[in-house]
């Protein structure tokens, strides 16, 4: 693993794909940068306040043994490994389908993962994380915010949690060669926020109550209304209203 | 007067742990609503910080009962007591609530009721995941 650290640039995401295009990054890489002006994921520019509290940062990895309908394993895998690393130090920690990782009602870390397909396989994958880490004070119209240190009144260093986080994330990458799909959307399904409970929903057309019932594995998300209806929605086409 | 409580959670830590983290204004910064507070000053005796759109929020503890009720007065546009119950379930877990009594008029109710009850809401669901001890 290849590491590249910035003081500040736009977007760590944007930076790999740049790097990609002119050959740069040809092995797995992480971008570091202590704040980002304009994190992609992210509505705003708020971060400069709060330089190196979080990590910010995107990896690049080269899952090229994954068909491309499998795409959504790579958000799996992600997802599995922040939660198993938040894991280590509180409980309560669920995924927010299809990018969000929250303790309770909090988000603590959002993904934003970019993906290339070469034929019927992935090429690469542009996974990028914005995780709270040391930061108490909240600028940003992101709801919800929460953050590590606010969870366990510690404070962390950055550039070890980047290391035992980034290594968690490519073994679960790795993991992916054994095609042991089922068992993997089992266990996201387990740690889904809001799994199997009845809340609010937000579709294009209304609002509603249901529960999440399962995940596809193409990434879609089935909701189940009271009457026993079965709803499917993929990214952007639902809300949770919290 | 309008009641404002959060729904009973279950925190893993005893009465008396809970109680003494509850009873230092330091630790509410991180109990806070975080997306929607500023300009947060705790001293031992005092704890004020910014709520959007209500304004500066400005607490005291005036009452405690130990390990069990903590009340606080607070000053803000208007006058309100938090109010933080616990009631001990087992030695190592603790049933929590939290509380606002607030006296305000149907227009300062239009206008205050959701963020009053967001920070209650936000302070008992936070009691519930953080680390305490």
């Amino acid at each position: 693993m290849k590491f590249i650290f910035k003081d500040s640039l736009d977007s760590t995401n944007n930076l790999a794909h740049e790097l990609l295009e002119i050959g740069e990054i040809i092995e797995p890489t992480v971008i570091f940068s202590h704040f980002q002006t304009v994190g992609k994921g992210y509505a705003n520019n708020f971060w400069e306040s709060e330089t190196g509290k979080n990590l910010t940062f995107s990896m690049v990895v080269f899952p090229r043994f994954l068909e491309s309908n499998h795409v959504f394993f790579v958000s799996i895998a992600v997802s599995l490994a922040l939660a198993d690393f938040l894991e280590q130090y509180v409980d309560n920690v669920k995924i927010k389908w299809p990018n969000d990782i929250y303790v309770g009602n909090f988000k603590i870390a959002g993904i934003l993962i970019e993906n290339s397909v070469l034929g019927n396989f992935l090429e690469h994958s542009i996974i990028g994380i914005g995780l709270n880490i040391n930061q108490v004070k909240f600028k940003s119209p992101a709801p919800n915010p929460i953050s590590l240190s606010q969870l366990t009144q510690k404070n962390y260093n950055l550039n070890e949690l980047l290391y035992v986080l980034v290594e968690k994330i490519q073994q679960k990458i790795i993991e992916l060669k054994t095609q042991n799909f089922e068992l993997l959307l089992q266990e996201y399904c387990s740690k889904l926020f809001r799994y199997n409970e009845f809340c609010m929903y937000k579709s294009e057309k209304s609002t509603f109550e249901a529960k999440i019932i399962n995940v596809t594995e193409y990434g879609f998300l089935q909701l189940q209304k009271k009457s026993g209806e079965i709803m499917k929605f993929t990214f952007k086409e639902i809300e949770f209203l919290i | 007067m309008t009641t404002f409580e959060s729904t009973v959670k279950t925190v893993n830590y005893s009465d008396k742990t809970i109680f003494q983290f509850l009873t230092n204004f330091k630790n509410y910064e991180n109990l806070l609503p975080a997306d929607k507070i500023s300009h947060f000053t705790a001293t031992d005796t005092n704890l004020s910080f910014s709520v959007k759109p209500l304004g500066r929020f400005s607490l005291k503890i005036v009452a405690q009962e130990e390990f069990k009720k903590i009340k606080m007065q607070g000053e803000a546009k208007v006058n309100f007591d938090l109010y933080v119950d616990l009631i001990p379930f087992t030695e190592q877990i603790t049933k929590l609530k939290v509380k606002i009594d607030a006296d305000l008029n149907p227009f300062e109710k239009m206008i205050a009721a959701k963020p009053i009850q967001n920070l209650v809401d936000t302070i008992a669901e936070k009691a519930e995941i953080i680390k305490m001890a």
